[in-house]
């Protein structure tokens, strides 16, 4: 139904930012989007607009393409033997599925955060400061600065200002998702991807890091994977419902969750579904 | 009801007998393996400590009669020549193994080097021999002796380069690149960083090799009573086992000594080494999410 066109029409007046349907004011389009891995196709004719500065769940069942989409938008997949794609995502109006395309800057540009929790085998300073460092983001004089800022941006400032030499792998998991979300941060991203970033964390982390995700928009945009329907109920702006690799209904999250169209959509937020 | 109280009661018996057995069989195979080498420590340093002087050290070797001191420091330059020249070859070989070599080339380069790490120390050490002392006429040299060794052990430290770099977590590695690492700083910080214990074990275990091997060398490192020559042709040079193994045969009672000395001496280095591996894996290792 909504495949062909881009899929906010309708809700887009409401939003504060408001205006996403002019062009250029989605951060990423996609256009007949197909992925897939040898015979296998896994995304079936995508087609979507990803709203600036909103939070965007991505929700469906088990197997429907959401990881291998996400993964997809920082070409994290390319490495992987048989793995092809059609079509276009673009961000700005700028291709990133081209040959040409510079992954490092789109990787600075769009950032991930995983499932469990991945700090780099460095002190927890280096760890925020990884990123920063590979692409001379900043001299070293403000190295400290940077550290402060985006430890403080995720609250974790006050449990980790005294052992910022220490290793990371004696915080708690909770603890080092924000150390990876400050490391993410401090590259300065428009959109960070997130699959199931709390599916491995304890209930007040969980709240810790919803909460950070709805005080970083509008300038930051987040694309989360979740099988929480509750989860993208508190924090997101937009729901996108993947079925079997396709895009069955998109719209604002209220209204999803309210008024599906889609008797597949219904099945899901009922519960009756995987 | 009793019944099967009792088949349960039967059941925790005999498992109770099997783990004993279990334990029995691997304390005998551990002491099988711990008590030869403890023996042998005890036996040189029986033999060696009474009559042990640190003359030994600082005398060259003069007939059977003198110190070691041109063999301790021919093994030292052995040790170091191998360690940067296989050491070089050896990680490079791994990372090529674990990061690029892909389907049948790899296979067939894992083969390959799984063949010359197969091919017997003294059959090398007469190819060395045949090769660079005779071939390139050489003559009995540092080169010769180096390169020789060093063909022994690159196969064994690119086995456990790639071994080691294969197991770096995917997370890290996919960690690094989501954040826009290039391959090469991926490489660098992130995987060669996370496999240095078992890079640094390889290279340590390798200069044991070459501190401990015989045969190759016999071939290709001649002898020489003076201390080495830093040339790499025409520069025969001693090394501890080569005293080890000549002047146990030696009828003279000095001879005698002298051989447990160098025995005694390898150890200690072997030793040290092992030491060293220990601090340098724990030095790089305090960040490391499990800690060895
Ligand atoms: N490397 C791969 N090779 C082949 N098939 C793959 C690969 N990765 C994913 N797939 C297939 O692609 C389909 C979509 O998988 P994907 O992981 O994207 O689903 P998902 O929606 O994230 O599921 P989940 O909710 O369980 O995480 C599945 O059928 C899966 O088997
Ligand atoms: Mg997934």
């Amino acid at each position: 139904m909504l495949q062909d066109s881009p899929s906010f029409d309708g809700d887009v007046k409401k939003l504060d930012e408001g205006s996403f349907d002019e062009p250029g004011s989605a951060i990423l389009s996609v256009r007949h989007l197909e992925i897939g891995f040898n015979a296998k196709k896994v995304i079936r004719d995508i087609n979507l607009d990803m709203p600036r500065g909103h939070v965007v769940a991505l929700i469906g069942p088990t197997g429907s393409g959401k990881t291998t989409f996400l993964r997809s938008i920082n070409r994290l997949n390319d490495k992987i033997s048989g793995f092809w794609t059609k079509g276009s995502i673009s961000i700005h109006g700028e291709e990133l599925l081209s040959k040409d395309t510079d992954l490092l800057e789109l990787r600075r540009k769009v950032g991930m955060l995983f499932q469990r929790p991945n700090p780099f085998p460095m002190s927890i300073k280096e760890n925020v400061l990884a990123g920063v460092k590979a692409h001379r983001l900043a001299p070293k004089s403000q190295h400290d600065e940077i550290v402060r800022e985006n430890l403080e941006k995720v609250g974790l400032w006050k449990a980790v200002q005294d052992r910022l030499n220490d290793s990371p792998f004696r915080l708690s998991g909770g603890q080092q998702q924000l150390l990876c979300l400050a490391r993410s941060l401090a590259v300065q991203p428009e959109v960070l991807l997130l699959d199931e970033p709390t599916s491995a964390l304890d209930p007040i982390s969980v709240e810790a890091v919803e909460n950070l995700l709805r005080k970083l928009v509008p300038e930051i945009t987040f694309i989360v994977v979740t099988h929480s329907l509750a989860q993208a109920r508190r924090i997101s702006d937009h729901t996108m419902f993947f079925y079997d690799g396709k895009l069955m209904e998109s719209g604002k999250t209220e209204n999803i969750f309210t008024d599906p169209q889609m008797p597949e959509t219904q099945y899901y937020i009922s519960g009756r579904m995987g | 009801m009793s019944n099967k109280i009792n088949a349960q009661k039967k059941r925790s018996a005999s498992r109770r007998i099997a783990n004993v057995v279990v334990l029995v069989l691997s304390s005998i195979a551990l002491i099988a393996v711990v008590a030869p080498s403890i023996w042998i420590v005890f036996q040189i340093l029986h033999k060696a400590l009474p009559h042990f002087t640190f003359s030994v050290l600082t005398k060259t070797g003069a007939g059977l009669d003198g110190g070691l001191k041109n063999e301790i420091v021919g093994t030292a330059v052995i040790s170091i020549g191998v360690v940067l020249l296989a050491g070089t070859v050896g990680i490079l070989s791994g990372i090529f193994l674990a990061q690029y070599a892909k389907g049948r080339f790899a296979s067939f380069l894992r083969a390959a080097s799984d063949i010359l790490a197969g091919i017997p120390s003294i059959v090398l050490g007469y190819v060395g021999y045949s090769a660079l002392v005779v071939g390139f006429h050489w003559g009995f040299s540092l080169g010769a002796g180096v390169i020789t060794l060093s063909v022994l052990v690159t196969p064994y430290i690119a086995k456990t380069t790639e071994v080691a770099l294969r197991q770096v977590p995917i997370n890290y590695i996919e960690g690094a690149e989501a954040l826009g690492f290039k391959p090469t700083r991926v490489l660098s910080r992130i995987s060669l960083k996370t496999a240095l214990p078992g890079i640094t074990t390889g290279l340590i275990v390798a200069m044991a090799i070459s501190v401990g091997e015989t045969a190759p060398l016999l071939y290709t490192a001649g002898y020489s009573q003076n201390l080495p020559k830093l040339t790499l042709t025409h520069s025969p040079l001693g090394y501890l086992t080569y005293a080890v193994w000549t002047f146990y045969n030696q009828p003279t009672k000095t001879a005698l000594q002298l051989s447990y000395d160098a025995a005694l001496i390898i150890m200690v280095l072997i030793l040290l080494l092992i030491g060293v591996s220990r601090v340098i894996v724990a030095q790089t290792q305090r960040h490391a999410e499990t800690r060895r």
